[in-house]
């Protein structure tokens, strides 16, 4: 339901083309913008903002009708909103025979162009052309292709050359910082990197153990074998005897050692009646 | 034989009904003295019974008749008074025409005088500087009262000064308001960039950033009534002279009229691309505005509901101003000071870099304002390369000349010429009106009064 309403000129009925019609429909309606933030309620002005196709002495009258039931208090806020030139309007309902031009030719090309003062299309001539700015999502782009994880690690391992780097020169800052604020800030950037580098790490051995099981599915498949697929303890396994000698080496062994069997046995408690009466 | 008898009785009557003064009487005059005489004569008639029938058709003939007479005694008066000027004895027909018509101009207010070459060299020691504690920062915008008594001044730290230019002293103050002062002391709360002044001198409007119109008592500065109704600030305020309708330009790209007989809202003007920065009127019910960005001048013809639209300019538009009902001249951030008439779309003559070239840049110096002697040929413009210039404009408004200049220092950002020619004044700063693109620390935020002098002619 669109919210103009139409006084029609004899002037706008005469004219044939569709142009000119909307020009005065723009011209003398109560466009959205002009009744919006008006106090009276709107079941007070269902006429008056509602279009309506009836002949415009009907629409007049059922207008003043309108108009009629509401306080004078109102009657001032409409017209204050509105203007005093069209409130006056609508209440005598004088038809504007003479006064709007519709075509407006000039004598010759070097006159001033004239139009209309109360269309509220913006011209297509803008003062200022900015470029509009097309985003696009490469999640969702299809130019951007299919994800590959292997080749998005590949081409941007570079970034973690950067961090390892980054941490030296903050731990490095950290030294001569003073101030508290800065320090902490400085301190979550270092734990929040060493974890991702960490973390990272772990991922490129993830990797490597899975190419590792596809190198020697590859080989079999050249001897003639058939392909070798790992079952989950299988790589537990594997995991686990790395772990082992990883360990070992560091000469951490005991202590991983007592720590896991404290944390079985506490496990095991669990499952133990307890000693209650 | 009575027809006769009551010519000359009424003849008497008109003789002592009738004002005889050095001055020609007016059509207007004559034509209210005539009806006067009607009513003095009716209201002593004796045998009004025997007179109604008759008189109805007589007393249109004798008021045609006195109509002629009057006529004829107006022009033997511009007669008499051109021998006496000419010292000649035979007066031909040109000049009483000559002398008809400008009598009829200058009555409806478009008599168009060339006086500027008879303006002399400014005394600078003349010129006169008004500082006050309200207006701390740069002055925006002024306005003279009709009468050139007093000056009302605006300025960025959101004050309005009223000034009395007969002693050249501050009279009152509009202060700044900001949330903790009370709700009944009325003032503005952001900067103010435009004043003016009814022609009557019964309203003064002052329009701020923060969308709002004040208006003014001018006698008494006391608060009358707010305006709320734009949704940007606004730029330019003219009251149409002879009248209280208010135009009220604004950075919404719309133009609102304002009815203050009634203090009403009465309608909207729509068109412009980009704020608009400037807005001015003479006796028509006609507004121009300049466009700012969109290179756009825009003459709104408000009975009709149409605009004419003006192009020019390649920077900004920042002020306009009428010179008369058909000419208007025009300023921008281009450098460029444009002559325009209400038949030509594009200016009639232009002068760009009218203020010189800025030497850190190489750009030319933005003109920040303008101003024009209605009805003459003398304009003013101000920018900051330190000189207040006055410009004639050539025959039919073609051509443009520099005529004089002031030395001042500081941003001009706004300039008046009084009524009567007398003085130019001008809002001087240290920073432009609109913003901080440059800060002149040796300038001062003051007004100056620049009196002007004609050359006694011979």
């Amino acid at each position: 339901m669109s919210k103009n309403w139409q006084v029609k000129n004899i002037v706008e009925e005469a004219s044939d083309t569709e142009e000119s019609e909307e020009e005065q429909k723009d011209e003398e309606s109560f466009e959205d913008d002009e009744l919006s933030g008006l106090d009276i309620p709107e079941a007070k002005l269902p006429i008056l903002r509602s279009i309506n196709e009836r002949s415009e002495d009907a629409d007049k009258l059922a207008i003043r009708e309108e108009l009629s039931n509401l306080t004078f208090e109102e009657l001032q806020k409409l017209k204050e909103k509105i203007g005093s030139k069209k409130f006056n309007l609508t209440l005598t309902g004088v038809k504007k025979k003479t006064q709007v031009k519709t075509d407006f030719k000039r004598a010759n090309p070097n006159r001033p162009r004239e139009i209309s003062s109360k269309s509220r299309r913006i011209e297509t001539k803008v003062a200022i052309q900015v470029p509009k700015v097309f985003r696009s999502d490469p999640r969702f782009d299809n130019l951007c292709g299919e994800f590959r994880e292997r080749s998005f690690y590949r081409n941007y391992d570079f970034v973690n050359k950067m961090k390892e780097d980054e941490v030296k020169k903050l731990k490095e800052e950290l030294q001569e910082e003073t101030q508290p604020r800065r320090i902490e800030k400085i301190k979550y950037l270092i734990q929040r990197m060493e974890n991702q580098i960490r973390a990272e790490k772990k991922r490129k051995l993830e990797e490597e153990k899975q190419e590792e099981e596809k190198r020697i599915t590859i080989e079999a498949l050249k001897e003639g074998k058939s392909p070798y697929f790992a079952t989950k303890w299988a790589r537990k396994e594997r995991d686990l005897k790395e772990k082992f000698e990883s360990l070992k080496e560091d000469g951490r062994l005991n202590q991983y050692m007592a720590k896991k069997r404290k944390h079985n046995a506490q496990r095991d408690r669990r499952h133990m009646p307890s000693e209650q009466y | 034989m009575s027809f006769f008898i009551r010519k000359n009785q009424r003849g008497a009557k008109r003789n002592n009904g009738a004002t005889v003064t050095g001055r020609p009487k007016t059509y207007k005059e004559k034509k209210r003295l005539a009806h006067d005489d009607e009513i003095s004569s009716h209201s002593e008639g004796e045998n009004d019974d025997s007179r109604v029938y008759t008189e109805s058709e007589e007393d249109e003939e004798t008021v045609q008749e006195k109509r002629l007479r009057l006529t004829k005694e107006y022009i033997q008066e511009i007669e008499n008074q051109e021998r006496i000027r000419r010292e000649e004895h035979d007066i031909d027909k040109s000049v009483i025409a000559h002398r008809l018509k400008e009598d009829l101009l200058e009555q409806s207010g478009r008599l168009r005088r060339t006086v500027a070459d008879s303006y002399e060299k400014v005394d600078e020691a003349l010129i006169r500087h008004l500082h006050c504690k309200d207006h701390k920062q740069p002055i925006t915008c002024l306005t003279i009262s009709p009468d050139c008594q007093s000056l009302f001044t605006a300025s960025k730290d959101c004050t309005i000064v009223k000034w009395c230019l007969v002693d050249f002293k501050k009279v009152a103050a509009i202060k700044r308001v900001d949330k903790k002062t009370s709700s009944e002391v009325k003032g503005h709360k952001s900067v103010v960039q435009s004043l003016s002044i009814s022609s009557d001198g019964k309203f003064l409007a002052s329009g701020d950033l923060d969308n709002q119109i004040h208006i003014w008592d001018p006698m008494t500065m006391k608060w009358m009534h707010t305006f709320r109704g734009h949704r940007a600030g606004i730029t330019g305020l003219v009251f149409r002279r002879g009248t209280h309708t208010l135009y009220s330009a604004s950075m919404d790209r719309t133009v609102k009229i304002w009815n203050l007989d009634e203090m009403s809202y009465v309608e909207t003007l729509l068109g412009h691309q980009d704020a608009i920065t400037s807005i001015d009127a003479l006796n028509k019910e006609r507004a121009i505005t300049a466009g700012g960005r969109d290179n756009s001048l825009r003459v709104w013809k408000i009975p009709e509901e149409s605009q004419l639209i003006f192009n020019g300019h390649q920077g900004s538009i920042d002020c306009v101003r009428l010179i008369n009902e058909d000419h208007f001249v025009s300023c921008g951030d281009d450098g460029m000071l444009s002559l325009w008439g209400s038949q030509k779309k594009k200016p009639l003559c232009s002068v760009s870099g009218a203020h010189g070239v800025d030497a850190s840049n190489n750009q030319a110096f933005w003109i920040s304002s303008v101003a024009a002697l209605t009805n003459t040929d003398l304009i003013a413009s101000g920018s900051q390369d330190g000189f207040i210039r006055l410009w004639k404009c050539g025959d039919n408004f073609r051509t443009l000349t520099p005529l004089l200049s002031v030395p001042v220092c500081g941003f001009v950002n706004s300039l008046a010429f009084s009524s009567d020619g007398k003085m130019l004044i001008a809002g001087l700063g240290q920073e432009h009106r609109l913003g901080r693109w440059w800060r002149n620390g040796s300038a001062k935020n003051e007004i100056v009064i620049i009196p002007l002098k004609q050359r006694e002619t011979s």
